[in-house]
């Protein structure tokens, strides 16, 4: 449980020496409301900016043509580690904004308000927010907008081109059993994150839209979804159809249909994309101290 | 105020009150018991009452008997320079609500109801956030007010239980420079001192009704020919309140008997009060300014509309002194109380988890507190005869010693409004058993005009803990293969000097300086088991000045001026969360108080005060896993105190001549209260604030005695709107909107706005 402790940081200006006992002076000056000493830990706002990543895609495998993430709230904590021991946070952003994982350009999409100081952890849902007080959490407008917390589109790449297309969107939020009222994705302890945080810091988070297809398998794909569009049959084997020496490959089956392939939310490449939206595609947070991040 | 010296319990009888009785201070005797046959031609001024062989009675001259009877210390008790006795002219000066507020007279002390008449008052003294009594080592009576390791903090003391008819004076002693302060002086200490004096004994009932649904009745007894420390007083007080959730329900009773058996003096005292109050808690600055929530109101979830709290006391004391021949005297008392506290409050909202019920979380953060301390005390002291070894050196000695005992019974959890107070996690669950020791000696050494004592004082405090939920597991963790609780005892030892002196340098100017070391306990279910009790100490250096000029042109005047430095090596602050006290670290105050009383006129009294301070933090609070590396300066200011404190009290009392067969009075009242912005955390303040009560009064004394008296008051007539409280904590109170907010916001217990009552009183 975090305290309402006083105020405490650093000083911006010498604080008083101690004066003499009798030092009237030192005491007139000290004792004004407004006087030196004070603690200099304010409020402040805290400009937040997004941004998504260059993508190059492989020859082979997917290739993503959108990548819509929900992307907050955001806290910023005191403490090396996020969830429970951030009750009482440094900076917070209690929206959430569509982040196109595929553009490089920052956008501006809020300020994170509170207080400065050091900040060492980090925590943040995708637009799905798990409340302490209620079983089904919380969904903000931008995961309503995208129909949850992610949306990606991609084609299915096999020696440099297009095979197929899929789409998938993903639901962040908390399993049964899982603590409620925690953010979904916090800082590991390994993940170097530390901000003597000031007036006038720009917060810029770059997501990495590679991170984001990270061993999705073209079988994983197959069994998980769905052509919406016409399956063209098999393409027969001049010996059997059923001939061991030429199997059909989840590539060419995928190849098969005339439409997009949907992900079911149930699937394992559902779970497989969850999984590396919360852990593996976390952005880049860059401090700056430019009015724009660039 | 008067300083302490010269306060000699005295009684007058006669025809006239011998003016100066108490001069005669030099007189070493401590029990003074003479008959003076004054002549007095009929216009002259009353005559100074030195002590004087019986006059002969002149001719056609008026002869009146005076009986001087008197107690007096063998020596001054005056320490430091901010040690005050506040007199019942300037108590009475302004109005008041409830007797308590009689404390805003003593310099620089700021008090402040914000969780209602159930609830002890928040006081804050020489840049002490002293929040419900830490900080301030109160009695009344004599018996000790503030109880140790209290679930909601630390030396809670409610004062509640004043009757503002039956203080005599408040004896306000600034810093820890005698002997006698023991645990929790450490911003001083305040006895209050009961009695009705002789012009106002009697039979008196008193009527009251205000705004906000406010009635009550008070009863006051107080036979003429007893001294004036006896006296009975009963009080019933209800209201509506103002705003939301501030009704309140409180009765309570007062009684004190004085005698006297040759050199023997004896003194009980006897105190109940029992009050239920609603509590409207605390609102989000933000939620205000967005209209969320009004500035008087409560939050409308169930859980806010059940804050509430009750108080029950029950306390008395019995001393009985002896003073001898030689200037030796020694006193020894005794005093039981029993105390129960529960209070219902949620500060959070609805950010709570609970720990023994798995996945329960959000059902509304309303703490449950609970306290049940039954305490008991003795205390005795000696003080030998002068002794005179080369003229003009006397010196003194004084040997006491005190001890308590309190046996604690308290709980903490949280409850849900919404289920009927269904209660989903304990956090508390807890018996302690502390005894206080103290043993003190004090030396004065007078020489001429100069005088110094050394003195030093020691305490031993030694817990037994039964932390019943020591050892909990959380309920989602796996069971652990023991028996939940944990058992353990700790002591601890404080000493510590204290000293003063004084040189009276003529013309009524006394130069004095002090330095004293005192304590306040550990909260007991905080110790581990045979650790060495951690005190807080406070170190205190006190220099100043009075002035007094003699005269009949000073309308006795008196001017207190000190400047003081005070360390305490282990702060406190208050944990919303928990809503309770946690440790902070160690903080210094520099400050000067000014102190004057003026009593230029026979009507007129007028006392006032100025305190600053500098509160400042001197390392960083203790780090937690939320807070590794709390952010910290040195010479940060800290937050909540106010930096300049002022208060000032007008009294004017008028006869206006014969009125349908009695004599007409007219009386008039005014207090004003200024706190300067008090910083906040992370460089915000809080408004200054300036308090102006006033009254007016129209008294009729009947001819054959007794009479009527009728009064208007009205507090806080600027209708200034402003918190009681005000704390920085993370809180959610909207948790249907959306997201949960977690950087600490600022939250305000509304004070009351401006108020009006009538009161008509019968006096027999």
């Amino acid at each position: 449980m975090s305290p309402p402790r006083p105020a405490r940081a650093r000083a911006p200006h010498p604080p008083c020496a101690r004066p003499a006992l009798l030092s009237c002076a030192a005491l007139l000056s000290c004792a004004a409301p407004l006087s030196c000493g004070e603690s200099p830990q304010v409020r402040l706002q805290v400009p937040l900016w997004v941004a998504g990543g260059a993508h190059a895609p492989a020859a082979e495998g997917p290739a993503l043509t959108r990548a819509a993430l929900a992307f907050g709230p955001l806290y910023l904590c005191a403490g090396a580690q996020a969830g429970e021991l951030c009750e009482a946070a440094r900076l917070e952003w209690l929206d959430a904004a569509p982040v196109d994982a595929l553009d490089p350009a920052p956008v501006e999409v809020g300020a994170l308000r509170g207080l400065s100081g050091v900040a060492r952890s980090w925590m943040y849902d995708l637009g799905i927010s798990s409340q302490l007080d209620r079983d089904a959490p919380h969904t903000l407008d931008a995961a309503r907008a995208l129909g949850g917390s992610a949306a990606l589109a991609g084609e299915w790449r096999v020696g440099g081109e297009a095979v197929a297309r899929f789409e998938v969107t993903l639901r962040a939020e908390p399993g049964a059993g899982t603590e409620r009222g925690v953010p979904q994705v916090r800082k590991g302890l390994s993940e170097p994150f530390e901000r003597d945080v000031r007036p006038g810091d720009v917060l810029t988070a770059r997501f990495d839209p590679a991170a984001l297809t990270v061993g999705l398998t073209a079988r994983a794909l197959l069994e998980g979804a769905d052509c919406a569009g016409a399956l063209s049959p098999p393409p027969e084997s001049p010996e059997s159809p059923e001939s061991p020496d030429s199997p059909e490959t989840p590539e060419s089956t995928l190849a098969r249909c005339g439409g997009v392939w949907r992900v079911r939310p149930d699937s394992v490449a559902a779970r497989q994309l969850t999984l590396n939206l919360i852990g593996g595609a976390r952005p880049r947070f860059k401090w700056s101290r430019a009015a724009h991040p660039l | 105020m008067s300083t302490q010296a010269n306060r000699g319990e005295r009684r007058q009888s006669g025809v006239r009150r011998a003016r100066g009785v108490g001069r005669a201070r030099a007189c070493a005797a401590a029990v003074v018991a003479t008959t003076l046959h004054i002549a007095l031609a009929p216009a002259a001024p009353a005559a100074p009452a030195a002590p004087a062989a019986p006059a002969a009675p002149a001719e056609r001259e008026e002869v009146i008997e005076v009986t001087v009877e008197g107690a007096r210390e063998g020596r001054a008790e005056e320490r430091g320079a901010g040690d005050v006795v506040v007199g019942r002219d300037v108590l009475q000066a302004a109005p008041r609500q409830e007797g308590a507020e009689a404390l805003r007279a003593a310099p620089g002390l700021y008090i402040a109801r914000d969780l209602g008449p159930a609830v002890a008052h928040s006081y804050a003294l020489r840049g002490f956030n002293a929040e419900h009594g830490q900080d301030i080592a109160f009695s009344v009576g004599g018996v000790p007010v503030n109880l140790p390791s209290h679930i909601h903090g630390q030396g809670y003391a409610d004062l509640g239980l004043l009757i503002g008819d039956a203080v005599r004076e408040l004896s306000v002693r600034e810093g820890v420079y005698d002997p006698r302060q023991g645990d929790f002086a450490v911003a001083g200490s305040i006895d209050v001192r009961l009695g009705v004096p002789a012009e106002e004994r009697g039979a008196r009932a008193r009527a009251r009704w205000g705004a906000f649904g406010a009635r009550g009745l008070t009863l006051v007894w107080a036979p003429p020919r007893q001294p004036e420390e006896s006296f009975d007083a009963a009080q019933l007080e209800e209201t509506a309140g103002f705003g939301e959730r501030r009704g309140a329900l409180s009765g309570g009773f007062l009684s004190q008997r004085a005698w006297r058996a040759g050199r023997a003096r004896g003194r009980a005292v006897l105190a109940a009060r029992a009050a239920r109050a609603s509590v409207a808690g605390v609102i989000r600055r933000d939620d205000v300014a967005a209209g969320r929530v009004c500035w008087l109101c409560a939050y409308d979830a169930p859980t806010a509309q059940a804050q509430g709290a009750l108080a029950q006391r029950l306390l008395g004391g019995v001393w009985l002194t002896r003073a001898d021949a030689d200037g030796a005297d020694s006193e020894v008392g005794a005093w039981v109380s029993y105390d129960r506290f529960r209070l219902q409050q949620n500060f959070t909202g609805f950010v709570e988890r609970s720990r023994a019920l798995e996945g329960a979380s959000g059902r509304g953060d309303l703490i449950e507190q609970r306290n049940a301390a039954a305490s008991a005390g003795v205390e005795g002291r000696y003080r030998g005869a002068p002794w005179r070894p080369v003229p003009p050196l006397r010196a003194t000695l004084e040997l006491g010693a005190q001890a308590r005992l309190d046996a604690i019974e308290q709980s903490q959890g949280l409850l849900d409004a919404s289920t009927r107070l269904q209660t989903w996690d304990r956090r508390v669950d807890a018996e302690v058993q502390g005894v206080d020791l103290g043993l003190w000696g004090d030396l004065e050494g007078r020489w001429g005009a100069a005088r110094l004592r050394l003195g030093g004082r020691a305490d031993l405090l030694s817990y037994d803990v039964d932390d019943r939920l020591g050892n909990f597991s959380p309920a989602s963790r796996p069971k652990g293969q023991y028996i939940v609780g944990y058992r353990r005892s700790a002591a601890g030892m404080a000493a510590g000097p204290r000293a003063s002196a004084a040189w009276e340098a003529g013309g009524g100017l006394s130069l004095l300086a002090a330095y004293g070391e005192g304590y306040r306990s550990p909260q007991a279910r905080m110790l581990e088991d045979g650790e060495r009790a951690p005190f807080a100490r406070v170190r205190s250096g006190d220099l100043g000045l009075r002035w007094a000029p003699r005269g009949a042109g000073w309308g006795g005047l008196r001017v207190g001026l000190s400047a003081y430095l005070t360390a305490l090596s282990d702060d406190v602050a208050f944990d919303a969360e928990e809503g309770r006290l946690e440790r902070v670290g160690a903080t210094e105050r520099l400050g000067a108080a000014l102190s004057a009383e003026w009593r230029p006129a026979p009507w007129l009294v007028a006392a006032g005060s100025v305190t600053a301070v500098r509160a400042t933090l001197l390392e960083p609070p203790p780090a937690t896993p939320e807070e590794p590396q709390p952010p910290f300066a040195r010479g940060q200011a800290l937050p909540f105190v106010p930096p300049v404190v002022s208060r000032l009290d007008l009294g004017a009392r008028r006869a206006l001549g014969a009125l349908w067969g009695g004599a007409a009075e007219a009386q008039a009242g005014l207090g004003a209260s200024h706190l300067s912005a008090r910083p906040l955390p992370y460089h915000e303040m809080s408004p200054p604030v300036l308090l102006v009560d006033a009254s007016v009064g129209l008294g009729w004394a009947l001819e054959g005695g007794g009479g009527w008296r009728l009064s208007l008051e009205v507090f806080n007539a600027l209708d200034e709107r402003y918190a009681a409280n005000e704390l920085v904590f993370s809180s959610d109170w909207q948790p249907s909107d959306g997201v949960r907010p977690r950087v600490p916001a600022r939250h305000i217990a509304a004070a009351a706005p401006r108020a009006w009552a009538l009161q008509l009183e019968w006096r027999r």
